[in-house]
Order: structure tokens, then sequence, then C-alpha cells
């Protein structure tokens, strides 16, 4: 069939095609259903015959999908049989992913064609996701279909779009419907009235080419043309079934098989559900309705496919879904995909087989990470579940809850869990009791509700330590401890986490033990004893040895938000940066979000305030970080616009307060509440900042948390309370509580932390400490305590105040802003936009604006003149000593 | 798209000659802003050419500060502002 407008998207693609010094490339194509993204890839794939080995995946409009499906079309012909292999023990799937990707990064240029990937499970989108961030090292083009008006804002897929966004190898082209004169072309030798056609269809072609069809027209099908022009049929569907109209009954009846079917629809099953087929199947594919895809039929869209399947009668559907399943049960020796069967079992509202293949298909699901698949699943057998015993019940529920809570702690993962507990409690099984409670504690904290989460964990061990020792012990020692870790409870913390680790060692549960590891680890670091670093190191060894990706990243989440805690922001920044590269190698996408934030928070004490407010910007604007990742992007935003003296400092604070109430927890509510309280002072709202600072001190001091107590103990002071701040508190607040401010000033110069140096310099009163505090608060932009600075230092009658913007902007020749210095520095040394944001630590679209402004400041047009004309003003090589690209 | 108030500090005055040159500096800016999503209304500058009032519509205070970073010009602060005229109530 000719295609029509899609000359100009076919260059684009076929410009993809790696080639001599040319990586491979992720191409995503979109547009909306019947647009034509089959006949187009396969189009493409044709005229790339030759140039390209081609390999081919289809995702299925099934309810629930088969995980991996559409990988496991052609992952068999790169990998042979390690492929299936590989995909079933999914605990190491990441074999499976790195396999994919060596194969596709050697041998022929490759074309992987995935279709339809809005249908996709979450396995497969989790192989795109791995692959199309590292599509640059490999020789293939894989080119991903999807319907843009099935993603809805929360779909998975739109997601992915977000993760791939700004990745240099992803492509994203668009297909767009029909032009007027491509469809009074496409009528030509029909008695249709183009110009109704174009405006009924919208210029969907799959639209109009039904509509050419049934009026008897070039596109297949028999008709008789009528005397009169043909009326246009109101809606796609009306079109498909005007076509199916057509058709003997015979026909009609194989078409309905074949819907019931789904996207392929096998000869042999069309067979075994209507007899003998033969002339039906062949009308079928005469007229164009169905087509041979391998050894199976399809229909030439999922849009007729839907059609028909929605005009049959309830009744009908069910008696043809229940006559599949009973084909399909009857074949022992063709392979049972139980994703199918329960899909079919749940159509024919055959209770016993969807409690057959459903749980199984949910244990496939989840052993392969698709955990939405496996939720569904299992909700799919819950439905039918009225009549199983308790224990089955409580199983499911569990597993349930297992699945989904992946996704999310909603409600429903929490009440299942809550059920289930309550179901193992009725049929007096202990073990499993407690196991659920320990299960139902995590979910409680996630929900915020921790004084639930400690009766939960403390009944769960109660019940397990009545019963001689297991596993299920040891996982609910490691909650516990993590329940102390977080009220910062931490002699506690440790010897649970101690205790978790001997259970883990007698039951040789190496994931269990890293848990426990890192929570021993936490509780020594937040005591400051260093002896917490070596079970970070053991921590780290045993998850990268059993290759626990789950976990792998602990460690790191565990040092650095620590470090964090207690104002390391040097050591910190060292850590998250590591952990940040341990999390995108594997894909750890929210474990990268707290680090991230955690950088940002870090990035503002350290005075590096545009980068902070990059990375917090960026996770602030993302609507799927978590709550924990979130309420310290928030807290970065809220003290730097309040340092700034800009707009919107408490609206970002209110939000993280929201968020952070939830938890009950001193971690989180201590960076808030500290946060708040210097937004108020800022504010000049003395008595807003005390209230902040009260109402979260008592609990600081009662964990005795030197940071946290320190601060707050700082603000009451300044808002005007009278309390003494206990000797175990942060050396450099209580040095400036009792008004030894240039030796507090020391103490924050030797954490790095120029803002808060000022802070207590400015207070000193000596005309020397204030000039310095003027000169850092200016380089940082902090203006309200500039301000305040130069008025001090005017009372004091002081001469020659220093003031203007940014000296550092201003000291360089060609007036390029720190940060641009530092990407020309990059740009010299050959990094390209992707290696800059990678070495700054910035987005490479940042990168790109930073490039671009160095190339008008220099007035040139490409990087290589950028470079060349550094060289020649002399710009290059002297920004060393400007290396953290904010002043300090 | 919220409405900011930026203040600018010149210590040795703005100078924006009325040359090509000073038109190239102002479409300069002006290119520089879209990048970032922020568009530059109008300004107001004081006798002494020390201190500017600039009107400016973007996505946040960061992004306007962003946009002053690509541009080289100094940010005081940036405050989110609303249009109020004698004759609102009307």
């Amino acid at each position: 069939m000719e295609l029509f407008e899609r000359d100009d998207v076919e260059t684009h693609l076929r410009a993809l095609l790696p080639g001599a010094g040319r990586g491979g490339a992720l191409a995503l194509v979109g547009g909306e259903a019947g647009v034509g993204k089959t006949a187009f890839v396969r189009h493409v794939a044709r005229r790339l015959e030759g140039r390209a080995e081609l390999l081919w995946g289809d995702c299925d409009p099934l309810g629930v999908p088969q995980p991996l499906a559409p990988v496991l079309d052609f992952a068999p012909r790169l990998l042979g049989a390690s492929a299936n292999e590989l995909a079933v023990d999914g605990s190491r799937r990441d074999l499976l992913f790195r396999a994919l990707l060596d194969r596709l990064s050697d041998g022929p240029v490759r074309l992987v064609v995935i279709e339809d990937v809005h249908w996709a499970d979450d396995a497969t989108l989790d192989v795109l996701r791995f692959l199309g961030r590292r599509m640059a090292q490999t020789r293939a083009l894989l080119v991903c279909t999807y319907r843009e008006d099935a993603l809805g804002p929360e779909h998975p897929v739109r997601v992915l779009l977000g993760h791939l966004a700004g990745m240099p190898s992803v492509h994203r082209l668009e297909l767009a419907p029909l032009s007027p004169d491509a469809v009074r072309a496409m009528c030509v030798g029909t008695d249709l009235d183009p110009v109704e056609l174009h405006r009924r269809s919208g210029g969907n072609p799959f639209y109009v080419t039904e509509v050419i069809a049934a009026a008897g027209g070039a596109a297949g099908g028999e008709g008789a043309p009528g005397r009169n022009t043909h009326a246009v049929p109101a809606t796609v569907r009306d079109a498909v079934l005007a076509r199916a109209a057509g058709l003997e009954a015979e026909a009609r009846a194989v078409l309905e098989a074949a819907a019931v079917l789904g996207a392929r629809a096998e000869p042999w099953l069309v067979e075994a559900l209507l007899g003998d087929a033969e002339t039906g199947i062949d009308r079928c594919l005469a007229s164009g309705m169905l087509e041979y895809a391998g050894d199976a039929l399809t229909f030439r869209h999922e849009l007729a496919r839907d059609a028909i399947d929605q005009a049959m009668s309830p009744e009908h559907r069910r008696r043809l879904h229940a006559a599949v399943l009973r084909a399909l049960e009857t074949y022992p020796d063709r392979r049972i995909d139980v994703a199918r069967m329960a899909h079919h079992a749940d159509n024919a509202h055959d209770g016993a087989a969807v409690l057959v293949y459903a749980p199984e298909a949910g244990r496939q699901a989840a052993r392969l990470g698709a955990h939405r698949e496996a939720a569904r699943q299992y909700a799919r057998a819950l439905r039918f579940g009225a009549g199983l015993e308790e224990a089955e019940r409580a199983a499911l529920l569990e597993a349930f809850a297992q699945a989904r809570r992946v996704l999310g702690h909603t409600r429903e993962v929490l009440e299942a869990q809550e059920e289930a507990a309550r179901l193992w409690h009725e049929v007096g099984d202990v073990r499993a009791e407690g196991a659920a409670l320990a299960r139902l504690a995590g979910i409680y904290v996630h929900r915020g509700r921790n004084d639930d989460a400690e009766r939960a964990s403390r009944r769960s061990l109660e019940l397990l330590r009545s019963l001689p020792p297991s596993r299920e012990l040891g996982h609910a020692q490691v909650v516990q401890a993590a329940l102390r870790m977080r009220a910062r409870d931490n002699e506690a913390a440790v010897a649970w986490g101690r205790r978790a680790l001997g259970t883990a060692e007698r039951f040789a549960d190496v994931e269990l033990a890293v848990r426990a590891h890192c929570r021993i680890a936490a509780g020594l670091l937040l005591l400051e004893d260093a002896a917490g670093e070596e079970h970070l190191e053991r921590a780290r060894r045993l998850a990268q040895d059993a290759g626990l990706v789950r976990v792998i990243a602990l460690p790191d989440v565990t040092a650095a938000s620590i470090s964090g805690e207690y104002h390391r922001f040097e050591e910190a920044r060292r850590m998250l940066l590591a952990g940040i590269a341990t999390c995108r190698e594997h894909d750890l996408d929210s474990d990268a979000d707290y680090l991230q934030a955690w950088l940002a928070l870090t990035d503002l004490h350290l005075g590096a305030w545009r980068a902070s407010a990059e990375v917090a910007g960026e996770i602030v604007r993302r609507t799927d970080a978590e709550a924990i990742s979130r309420i310290l992007a928030l807290v970065a935003l809220g003290r730097l616009r309040a340092r700034r003296g800009d707009s919107g400092a408490r609206e970002v604070l209110d939000e993280a307060l929201a968020l952070a109430e939830r938890t009950h927890t001193l971690q989180r509510l201590g960076p808030v509440r500290t946060a708040r309280a210097e937004e108020a002072w800022l504010a000049g709202d003395l008595q807003r900042c005390n209230a902040e600072a009260a109402s979260l001190y008592p609990q600081a001091i009662e964990h005795r948390h030197p940071w946290f107590a320190g601060e707050l103990g700082y603000w009451l002071r300044r808002a005007g309370s009278d309390v003494d701040l206990p000797e175990w508190t942060a050396a450099p607040f209580r040095l400036e509580a009792d008004g030894a401010y240039e030796e507090a000033a020391a103490a924050w110069h030797a954490r790095s932390c120029p803002y808060e140096e000022a802070r207590a310099l400015a207070r000193s009163g000596s005309e020397r400490a204030l000039k310095r505090a003027l000169t850092l608060f200016e380089d940082l932009g902090a203006h309200p305590a500039a301000a305040a600075a130069a008025r001090a230092l005017r009372q004091l009658g002081a001469r020659a105040i220093p003031r203007g913007p940014r000296p550092s902007t201003r000291a360089h020749p060609a007036g390029l802003t720190p940060r641009e210095d530092q990407v020309l520095q990059l740009l010299a040394r050959g990094l390209t936009n992707r290696g800059v944001a990678a070495a700054l630590h910035i987005s490479p679209k940042t990168a790109g604006h930073h490039v671009s402004s160095i190339l008008a400041k220099l007035d040139v047009h490409g990087r290589t003149e950028a470079v060349s004309e550094a060289h020649r003003r002399g710009l290059l090589g002297d920004a060393r000593d400007r290396e953290n690209g904010e002043p300090t | 798209m919220p409405r900011f108030l930026v203040e600018r500090s010149f210590p040795e005055g703005l100078q924006i000659p009325v040359t090509a040159d000073g038109a190239a500096t102002c479409l300069n800016v002006v290119g520089h802003n879209a990048e970032f999503g922020v568009t530059w209304v109008h300004s107001y500058v004081t006798e002494d050419k020390r201190k500017t009032f600039c009107i400016y519509d973007g996505p946040s205070p960061e992004a306007v500060r962003r946009a002053a970073d690509a541009n080289g010009l100094p940010v005081d602060r940036v405050t989110l502002v609303r249009v109020l005229d004698p004759y609102f109530y009307r």
C-alpha cells in the first residue's frame, strides 16, 4: 500500500541508523490510534532490508499483559535459549538486560522494532529505560511505537519518556494525520466526498482506508459501488462494522473468534472454536480485514479488533472466551502462557480457572519485576476469591500488597496487608502473622503512621520470638532497627541491627545482612562512631558480590544522608556523587532522586547556590518524585529563596511541612522546622521563628540530636527565648549562641559553609568582620543579609563599604559567570554537552544553555571557534582556582 | 505565568548606548531569556542609573536568576508581584 506524507519522518528515522562513527539511537514514534504507525515502521524496515538485521516485538492489548513478551519475541535470536532462562529466573533480570546490551553493541547493525509500547508491561518498560539510556554505545536503532492519545499524565510510558528526555541518542518522531490533499488523492476512483471524509476522519489514515474499503474503493474489499455518493460513517467503529457487515456469516464468525483471541489469532484455535473455518478465513483475508503476521491471523488494526469485540453480545463473547480456555487446556503440548489463560478465564467468568492461572501469572510477573502486572493478576484472583480458605486468601492479599507497594504505598496496599495479618491471626498461623505484621509496620512508616508502625513492629517481634529463630524474625528485627533509626534512637537501632545481622548470618540471607549492616552503620554514624564505616563497607561488598540491585545503593544513601544531617557537607558531597553514579548505573531512579535532593541541600550549605537551585528545581518540578526526596528539595529551595530574598520561600516550606508532618519523625521534620525558623527570622517575624523552633526543640533534645537541637536552640535564642544550648549540641551553633561569634565563624569556615560563616561574623560588631561578612554575602547573592551588613557598617561609620554585583562575574574578562567559565574549560578539554552535563552534574539541557551563552558572550558561532577564541584571549586554564564554580 | 519584580544594582551605572550595539545588547537579553522560559516585560531605571527595577514573566525566581546569569546581569532580589492600578475597583 502506498504511504502518504511520510517522507520527512522516514528520512529522519533512516538517518538514525547507526553507521560509520555514529552510535545507536532510540526512536520513539508516536501518533494517534490508526495514524499508521505499523504501516510506517514496516515500510521503513523493508527499505532498510540488507542494511540492518531486523528484530521485531509486539506488545499485546491483553487486559494484563504477559511480562517481557515483546522482548522475548526477539531476544532468543540475539541470545539463543539463554534468553528464556534469564527471563524466567527473574532474580537476575539485570543479566538479561546486560546480555541484550552487549549483543546489540557488536555484530551487524540492527533495527529493533517494539510496537505499541503503550501496552507494555513494567518489566518491558524497564528494558526500554535501560537500553534507552545506553543506545549510544550500541550498533542498533531501537524503534518503539506508541499511541500518543493513550498516554494519560500518569501513564508509565509518559514517565518513561520523562526519564529519557534530553538524552542525545533518544529521538521523538510524530506521525501526523493526513492532509486534505492526501485524502483527496486516496479517494480517487471512489465516489466518496473527500472534504467530508477528511472532516469526519480528522485525516486518520486507518479511518480513511476503512471507509474507502467499505465503499468498494482502492484499499481492497468488494462492495458494489453505489449510484449515489457513499455516506461517510460517523466513527471509525461504524466504518469497521460497515465493512464487516458486507461479509458472509462464516467470515463474520471468524472475525469474532479472532477478536476474542486477541492480537494474534492462531488458525488452529479459530478452527477449534468454529470447526472448519477455511472459507471464512479466506474471505476475511481476501477482504483485507485480517492478515497473516507470521503464523497467526491479525486484524489490520487494533481499532478494528476492538470494534468487532465491542459489538458482540456479552454472552456470546463470554462463551467464546470459555471455548478458547477449553481449547487451550486440551492442547497441553502447546506452551501455556498463564497470563493469556488468566485473561480468557476472567472474560469467561470462570472463577475456578482464574484462581488457577491468575496467581501463577502474578508470581511470574513479580519474579520479572513487572510489579504493576503482578498486582493486577493478584487483584484479579481476589475478585474471584470469595470462596477461598482464609490462609489462601491471606497469602493472595500479601502477594498483592507486596507487588503493589513497589509502585507506592497506597491505601489499598495498607488495607490488603492489614486484612492479611488479621486472617493469619484468625487461622492461628503465628509465624505468618508475625511476618505479616513486620511488613505492615514498614507500610505504616511509608504512610506516615509511625505509632501504628511501632505497635505492629513490637507485636511481630513478640510473636516471632515465641517461635524458634527464623528468617521472618530477622526481617522483623531489621524493621524495628529501621524504626529506631528513623526516630534517632541510635543505640537501640544498633542493637536491633546486630540482632538482625545474627539472624541473617544464621540463615545465610545476604539481602537481610546488607540491610542489617546499613542499620547498624546508621546508628553508629549518628553516634559519631567511626566503626559505622566498616559496616557500610561490608554492606557494599555483600550487595555487589551478590548482585543485589535492590539494596546496592542503600549503603551510599545511608552514609550520605547522615553526613548531610551532621553538616559534614564536603564528605557528604563526595559520597552523594558516588552514590548517584551507582544509582545511574543500575537505573535506581528513586534512590537517585533522594541523593540528588540531598545534593541540593548540601550545595546550598557549601555556597554553590546556583547548582543547588538547579537540582532542587528539577526535583520539585517533577510530579513522580517520592515524598522523602521532595521534602528535601523543597527545603533546599525554601532556604535558598529566603537567603536570596526572593519570593516563594514560604510556599515551598509549607508544602515541605505538610509532607513531613505525615511522618512524625525527627529525620524529616528536623530539616523542615529549622528551615522554616530561618525563613521566619529572615522575614522579620520573630514570633513565628520562635514558634517553629519551639515546636520541635523538645523532640530534638530528647533524641540528643546535636545539629537539630543546636539549630533549633539557636533560632529560639535569636527569636528572644531564653534557652541554654546543652554542651552536646553542635559547636558552631552553641558558640554563636554564647556570643563567641568569631569562633563560631571559624567553625563554619572549617565546614565550608560561607553563609553561616558570614552570619556569625556579621554579629561580631567589628568593622573588619562585618566587611568580610558583607563580601561573603554579596558573593553568594544573599541580598537581605548583605543589605543588613552594609547598614551595620554605615552605623559604625565605616568608609569604603564594598558593594556591587557579584564581583566574580565582573572579574571574568569576557563576562562569563563562574559556571560558564567552568563549562568553557570542559569544552576546551573536548567534552560534549552530555559530557559537560555529567561532569558538572547538571542536565544536558542546562549544559546546552551554558554553551549557547558562552558562544554569545565570546561572539562566536561554534564550540570549536569558542575554544580557539578563548585560547586567543587567554581565558583557558586560569579557572583552576575557581574550580567549584561558585565564589567562596 | 507569575510576574516578578527584579531589582538590580549597577555601582558604576548602567550604560546602554542608543546605537546598534545597544540594540544588540537588548536583543541578546531577549534571546537568552527565551531559553529559560522568561520574558522581559519592561524596566525602570533610577536617575543615577545605578538601580533598575525590571518586570519579568517567568515560571520561578530561579528561572529569572538563571536568565540573568546567562546575560551577565546582577540580581539583588526577585519578588512576586501583581498588577494593582488606581481604578481596580471599577
